[in-house]
């Protein structure tokens, strides 16, 4: 435990007592993992310091300190598993390395909220939705989003390129390099253990000509979209933490795309890194009723999906589409996004069954961070598609963590 | 010592339903509440109700179907209602809502009624859950009428399915969460601060009648005396097409002439009641009997 000043805080801090306002009422309680909002709720509060647990994240726990907490962990996370079918075998194989996980960050004096009412978020602040339960459909939140939300200009000369026949190296990196920021996320990216170059790419041609044109191009897209979501009210949505989840899901979806011949791995990064963006639209378009889909799915035991369209009528991944659709995505792309909690549905089952297992993986990583969202199942259908063993869930979850948070900081820090 | 292997996934798969218990669980819900199961909600059922099971020492979903028929039906009943559906609610919830309903519904009623000489209001607030709502209105009430208050007979029947949520309802006490909402003034004035978090005054307390209904039972929905105003705000998501139709066929009912209902943020009653009609406002909307 150590005192640290309201300015030394960062989003991921775990409160080691309880912050205490100067009523002396509890503001958040010990165990709390803080985000962005509750550094900024700490401040505009006077709060000067708060205790904060020692940074355990590399810390050796013993085996048998992890041990003891299974028990704990695995009721913790159970929680979050009441949706999925627990005689599945990749569910249960996902469970246990969630618990696995959950026991380790117990052992290291993590203290999760046994309550599905702590940290709700609250719509009470927000605009006024763009439109209540009748009067509107998702065509008018795309629409308005298509008029609203210009995608930068870097975006649309990529997609000419692509579509070009005569796409060439020279091409593409002419028109990535005029967008300095892109070239160099892109060569950061490139740089990673993401791919693992033994020696570095240090210009935007040599990384064309290493990941193929197609494939570099397909990345330049999906980081200029990133840039194009911006100005949602941090109290609904914590936007580190969607990229987050997006970005795991993208590097999850690339590794096991790696396991398949004839699928560009690329393309899944870019699937998953977009595979939620119906939910930007919708929190930006209809924040109330979204936030309300959130605290049903929260306290219902379901999945967002299921809440949305309980609540809404209509869910994130057809709204994700039909946006992706109006932007003129490649429809492979397109499909991945479409299909990602129902892959069943698809014509081709395999891109969007990737993107399916990759998301249910993403957010069992969220879950065991201390995320309270639930797990979504894995389909019978999109398992049986990916022809995978089970054993082959941790090495891809292992090797999948050190790229996950590189690519986080290089795309939301730097 | 690390614990035996297989105990950490007892919490996932100690019970199983098989489809034949699945479709009896789900029919008798839907038949005796009005709750709608969905299909794909199968593992959701069996591991929401698995703890309660292992309560009981029972050892499958058949005997706990015998149970809901055994001597204890009734409590069991009740305690399945509440593990199928969990509302969430807060004090002052859906602020642009209350505030048409105070601004314009409400101050028109009491002016109707002062015109009639008519000194009395009764709201139902069905499906209360732990009190948050009847409370807010009861608040909404007081400060409308202010010095008034008084001279009027004012009635709110909350109403709830299961007896565990009314208990907490009757008791009153709320922490900081279920009040995270609610202005720092109201809280002043209407609540007093103990040890634990919150408690309802007594004056706002008396003005609440809680009882349990079923808003299934169609005999239970007409013995509710006659409303004013109806709330049923994120009740009906939880039901399936005919139930909804029922439920809002028997509001209209229960309404007076120039009584409204109002339903949750994001529901309607399109397509399920085209008696009423829609009352519009910025981020709000009620439906009026004529």
């Amino acid at each position: 435990m150590s005192e640290t000043g309201i300015d030394d805080l960062i989003p991921g801090m775990a409160l080691s007592e309880d912050a205490i306002g100067a009523d002396g009422r509890v503001l958040l309680l010990a165990g709390t993992v803080l985000t962005e909002a509750t550094i900024e709720a700490l401040r505009s509060r006077g709060i000067a310091k708060v205790a904060i647990e020692d940074k355990t994240d590399d810390a050796e726990v013993s085996p048998v300190a992890v041990a003891e907490k299974l028990l704990p962990a695995a009721e913790y996370v159970s929680m979050f598993f009441q949706y999925a079918d627990p005689g599945h075998e990749a569910v249960l194989e996902i469970f246990r390395l969630t618990v696995d996980r959950m026991a380790q960050r117990m052992a290291q004096g993590f203290k999760p909220h046994m309550r599905m009412d702590m940290e709700l978020p609250s719509a009470e602040n927000l605009d006024l939705d763009d439109f209540l339960r009748d009067d509107g459909a998702p065509e008018d939140l795309v629409a308005k989003e298509v008029e609203l939300c210009s995608l930068p200009d870097v975006y649309f000369r990529i997609m000419d390129v692509l579509k070009s026949n005569t796409s060439s190296v020279s091409a593409i990196a002419e028109v990535i390099a005029k967008d300095p920021s892109l070239s160099a996320k892109l060569l950061k990216l490139v740089n990673s253990a993401f791919y693992g170059f033994p020696s570095k790419v240090d210009t935007i041609p040599r990384a064309v000509m290493i990941i193929g044109v197609a494939e570099l191009s397909m990345l330049a897209v999906g980081v200029s979209t990133i840039q194009a979501f911006s100005g949602i009210p941090e109290e609904l949505v914590n936007m580190r933490e969607f990229w987050k989840h997006s970005i795991a899901c993208g590097v999850l979806a690339r590794n096991i795309a790696r396991r398949k011949a004839g699928i560009s791995p690329e393309r899944l990064f870019v699937g998953g890194l977009l595979h939620d963006i119906g939910r930007l639209v919708m929190y930006k378009r209809l924040p109330r009723a979204s936030t309300q889909a959130l605290l049903f799915s929260r306290f219902n035991g379901l999945p967002f999906f299921e809440a949305e369209k309980d609540v809404l009528g209509f869910e994130h991944a057809r709204v994700g589409a039909m946006l992706m659709k109006e932007w003129k995505f490649p429809p492979s792309l397109t499909n991945m996004v479409k299909y990602h909690h129902n892959p069943a549905a698809a014509l081709i089952i395999m891109e969007p069954a990737i993107i399916h297992l990759a998301n249910s993986l993403a957010v069992s990583g969220d879950i065991a961070a201390g995320g309270m969202i639930h797990f979504p199942g894995i389909q019978e259908q999109a398992w049986n598609a990916l022809e995978m063993s089970v054993d082959c869930i941790a090495p891809t979850l292992a090797q999948s963590q050190k790229q996950i948070s590189e690519i986080v900081r290089i795309f939301l820090d730097e | 010592m690390p614990p035996a292997e297989p105990a950490k996934y007892t919490m996932l798969s100690q019970f199983r339903i098989s489809d034949r218990e699945f479709c009896d669980l789900r029919d008798f819900i839907q038949q005796a509440s009005g709750i709608h199961i969905a299909n794909n909600r199968k593992y959701l059922l069996q591991n929401r109700l698995s703890p309660r099971l292992r309560e009981l020492g029972l050892g499958t979903f058949s005997e706990y179907f015998k149970r809901l028929q055994g001597p204890d039906r009734v409590c069991e009943r009740a305690k399945l209602f509440e593990l199928v559906t969990t509302n969430e609610t807060s004090f002052f919830r859906n602020p642009p809502q209350l505030d048409y309903f105070r601004d314009t519904l409400l101050s028109a009623m009491i002016e109707s009624q002062r015109s009639k000489n008519a000194k009395n209001l009764h709201i139902w607030s069905a499906g209360c859950s732990s009190g948050e709502e009847p409370y807010t209105l009861a608040i909404l009430l007081a400060e409308t009428l202010k010095a008034e208050l008084p001279s009027w007979r004012l009635k709110i029947t909350a109403s709830d399915l299961s007896e565990a949520v009314l208990a907490l309802a009757r008791e009153g006490a709320y922490d900081d969460y279920a009040l995270r909402t609610t202005p720092a003034p109201i809280k002043a004035k209407y609540f007093a601060k103990d040890a634990d978090g919150f408690r309802i005054r007594p004056e706002v307390k008396k003005q609440v009648r809680f009882v349990s209904l079923n808003l299934n039972d169609s005999a239970a929905l007409k013995r509710v005396e006659t409303s004013h105003f109806i709330f049923c705000r994120n009740v009906m998501i939880y039901f399936d097409e005919d139930m909804k139709k029922r439920l809002a066929r028997a509001f209209y009912e229960n309404l007076t002439p120039g009584g409204h209902l109002l339903i949750g943020h994001s529901e309607t009653l399109t397509g399920v009641n085209e008696s009423f009609i829609q009352a519009r406002h910025p981020g709000a909307v009620a439906y009026l009997k004529k």
